[in-house]
């Protein structure tokens, strides 16, 4: 039988159940058992792209520890570099590629890289400035020519930041001439921005 | 304590005293919100009373990145010159200093002179009134400038006084210095995120504020603390170019309207202060009571069936005219004010009302300068600097738009409104490719021009009107474009930069004047954020600017805190003397 008022009684019940829930959370998470758990399961299965290396490779260039590949990489990502210019795929795919390696770096660092080709390919290969961090593209790669990331031509790719989540890549394709019909274009520039002409009549023909 | 604990079942389940109690709660909440947005607006209508003024901000956005090296330009021979010529490349970018002094190829080409088009000699050569101030060194540019030479409508306002530029303009975070040798290793929180990236430099020169998620324009944040200097139902807030982010606002949502300026006045009513139809539809004098078979003259003032029994005007002492506008607007209303048990069927209805209301509004305006053949007074302004269907068959796009903004601003007296914020675009600056065609109507020169003359044209219908003095406007674009072109042809572009020069003009204007400070024009050093393509890192941030713009439409300091938060980061006040030390000294604020 409950008492004629009987708030403060439930209210104190139920601080004490909470007292006890939140000392069994304090135990619970601080178990060793269950960091390894969770950091386990946090790891991710082998056929995704591994995550960006962070740490930059110790100076000199020369990469020691077994973690990184000889361009300074996660062994994945210098696979994916790897497979840049292969026969085995469409050059479109080399731009997917390519916008594969921005999405890891913004993911990495919060953001895609900024700047023309010079910049981003300086920005995702760790060579901006010295002790920079992460590296998410081999250095001295043989797909990057003059600090500039080439296509399967030779010609250097044109990064087009429509927004900080949408970026046109360009290859000037076969003829090498940026700007012609034959170019191949990974996310196209909305009309009226980039090399996409306009939609509407801004412009007076 | 009743109202957390007590003896019923299922509490997850609340029951219509938890919905009663819950709602009654959230609506105290909110009813004191509105109550507070109300008390504002009687207060700023108070305060308004006094003031009797009229003052228009107009916001010229060229999209996709202007171009701005080769609007304001040096020339002649000087450092700041050779670096121009050099960078840009012979042939490829650079706009030749022979090209200054011009002859207009034709009559279509020709450029009003204030009694006729003529197609004489003319030069796009300035000499700015404060030589010396603006050079990042002594005699960098020599006092020796020029604007484009489609910029030559903008070079007769720069020497009328009525125009000035405020050189490497451009966003900025402004907790840390940024220079070259720190761009690459600053904190990005230091930085405005995603430079060069056109949607997020659009939405941050809007905004005005670069280390915050977006929530308002700084036009729309002006329109919400002034919207008290407004009587009329119409928005502060007017686009002619669509959604845009620097109208964004709590309370003053952006009318939009077209560059045809083709919303027709409503007709078929009567009442209301000064013809206008919001008056006539919220006069309860004038509302009618519907009674089928009421007496005329009685208390029901709508008695259709008995006034046409006995021959006399059924909506006589209502606010319909008895003409056929005026049936059609009474069965609309008559639709739209049925009562609706769901709250949002009762606000949806509303929308229409507002929309209806604002399309008299407009509409009463713009027949304030209507012509009898559809034609209207102020074409006579944009046919002179459009000459001889200049960009044929039609005035580009820009230059009706302005065109509807000098309309709306000629039609004031209809909207009740004493502050007014437009918002016009121009498209088509994101120029990769082909930027200098060798034609005056295509590539950046035709965008240039088009500008040009939209802008002068503007200037001109403003003085007819006597309202040059109450207007300001001024250009904005994503950014600037690197000084390098992306190729060594004639087909080569310029990518995306960073600090841009912009203009202002208007008759509050001090004119004639290069603020701010030139850029230094060195490649792969200097201001060069990095790299070797001449990206300059702004010396003026947007905030700087803004603010004086702000203080000029009404905005007193404190409210310049709100609009730009960023403000004293850059600069301690409005004072005369920091203007002048900063060399931000552009505006007339009385």
């Amino acid at each position: 039988m409950l008492p004629k008022r009987p708030g403060p009684y439930i209210l104190t019940l139920l601080l004490i159940v909470l007292l006890v829930v939140v000392a069994w959370m304090f135990q619970a998470l601080s178990s060793p058992e269950l960091a390894e758990a969770v950091s386990r399961k946090n790891k991710l299965p082998s056929t995704q792209p591994a995550e960006p290396v962070i740490a930059a490779p110790p100076p000199g260039g020369t990469v020691v520890s077994p973690k990184y590949s000889s361009g300074g990489v996660d062994f994945e990502l210098q696979a994916k570099a790897d497979s840049l210019h292969s026969n085995e795929h469409s050059p479109q795919r080399d731009l997917e590629v390519v916008a594969e390696f921005l999405d890891v770096y913004a993911r990495a660092m919060g953001g895609q890289p900024i700047g023309d080709n010079t910049d981003i390919t300086a920005a995702i290969s760790g060579t901006q400035y010295p002790g920079q961090k992460g590296r998410v593209f081999p250095k001295n790669h043989r797909s990057v020519r003059d600090g500039k990331l080439v296509d399967r031509w030779g010609e250097p790719l044109w990064f087009h930041p429509n927004s900080g989540n949408s970026m046109e890549i360009r290859s000037a394709g076969p003829d090498k001439q940026l700007f012609t019909p034959d170019d191949v274009i990974l996310n196209p520039s909305p009309g009226g921005y980039g090399a996409t002409p306009p939609t509407s009549g801004e412009m007076p023909q | 304590m009743n109202l957390l604990l007590r003896r019923t079942e299922d509490r997850s389940k609340p029951n219509r005293r938890d919905f009663m109690l819950q709602s009654s709660a959230a609506s105290l909440g909110l009813t004191s919100i509105v109550n507070s947005l109300a008390q504002m607006k009687l207060i700023g209508s108070a305060a308004a009373q006094g003031a009797g003024d009229y003052k228009a901000l107009v916001c010229f956005f060229n999209n996709g990145g202007s171009d701005a090296n080769n609007i304001l330009i040096p020339a002649g021979s000087s450092p700041a010159r050779t670096a121009y010529s050099n960078a840009r490349g012979v042939g490829v970018l650079e706009i030749p200093d022979s090209s200054f002094d011009f002859t207009p190829a034709n009559a279509a080409n020709g450029y009003w002179t204030g009694s006729a088009n003529s197609t004489a000699q003319v030069s796009s050569r300035i000499t700015p009134i404060n030589g010396g101030v603006y050079d990042p060194s002594v005699n960098y540019t020599n006092n020796n400038m020029a604007l484009h030479p489609g910029a030559y409508p903008l070079k007769t306002m720069f020497a009328d006084g009525d125009l000035s530029f405020i050189a490497n303009v451009g966003t900025l975070v402004g907790t840390q210095a940024v220079t070259r040798a720190n761009f690459n290793t600053l904190p990005s929180a230091a930085k405005p995120p995603q430079l060069f990236s056109h949607s997020d430099q659009q939405v941050q020169w809007q905004s005005s504020l670069p280390d915050q998620p977006f929530s308002r324009g700084w036009g729309g944040k002006i329109a919400d603390l002034l919207s008290g200097f407004n009587t009329g139902d119409l928005s502060m807030s007017v686009s002619i170019a669509g959604v845009n982010s620097f109208q964004v606002s709590y309370g003053q949502p952006a009318y939009f309207m077209n560059s045809a300026g083709s919303v027709s006045a409503l007709t078929g009513f009567t009442g209301g202060l000064t013809g206008s139809y919001g008056g006539a539809l919220r006069n309860p004098a004038l509302q009618p009571d519907y009674n089928p078979m009421g007496v005329p003259g009685s208390s029901t003032k709508y008695t259709p069936l008995a006034a046409l029994r006995s021959g006399a005007d059924p909506l006589a002492g209502t606010n319909y005219q008895h003409t056929s506008a005026g049936w059609r607007l009474r069965a609309i209303e008559q639709i739209m004010s049925m009562q609706h048990a769901s709250l949002f069927d009762e606000g949806y209805i509303g929308a229409p009302e507002s929309a209806r209301v604002t399309e008299g509004l407009v509409g009463n305006a713009l027949a304030q300068t209507l012509n009898p053949d559809g034609s209207n007074t102020m074409d006579v302004h944009w046919n002179n600097w459009f000459p001889n269907g200049l960009f044929n068959p039609r005035i580009p796009d820009v230059a009706n738009q302005m065109k509807v903004v000098a309309r709306m601003i000629a039609g004031r007296s209809q909207l009740s409104n004493t502050r007014q914020i437009f918002f016009v675009q121009l498209g088509g600056w994101d120029t990769h490719t082909s930027q200098i065609t060798g034609s005056t109507i295509t590539g950046q020169y035709a965008l240039i021009n088009q500008m040009s003359r939209a802008v002068r044209a503007f200037k001109d219908a403003m003085v007819t009107l006597g309202m040059w003095n109450n207007v300001l406007c001024f250009s904005a674009s994503d950014f600037n474009r690197t000084l390098t072109p992306n190729k060594s042809d004639a087909t080569a572009g310029s990518d995306h930069a960073w600090g841009s020069h912009m203009w202002i003009a208007g008759g509050s204007v001090k004119g004639g004047k290069i603020c701010g400070k030139f850029p230094d024009l060195t490649i792969n050093g200097g201001i060069d954020c990095t790299g070797n393509r001449g990206r300059w890192i702004p010396s003026t941030s947007t905030d700087q600017v803004f603010a004086s713009v702000a203080k000029w439409f009404g905005c007193n300091d404190s409210q310049i805190g709100t609009v730009l938060p960023n403000f004293t980061r850059f600069q301690a006040d409005l004072s005369p003397t920091t203007l002048a030390n900063k060399n931000l000294d552009f505006l007339n604020f009385s």
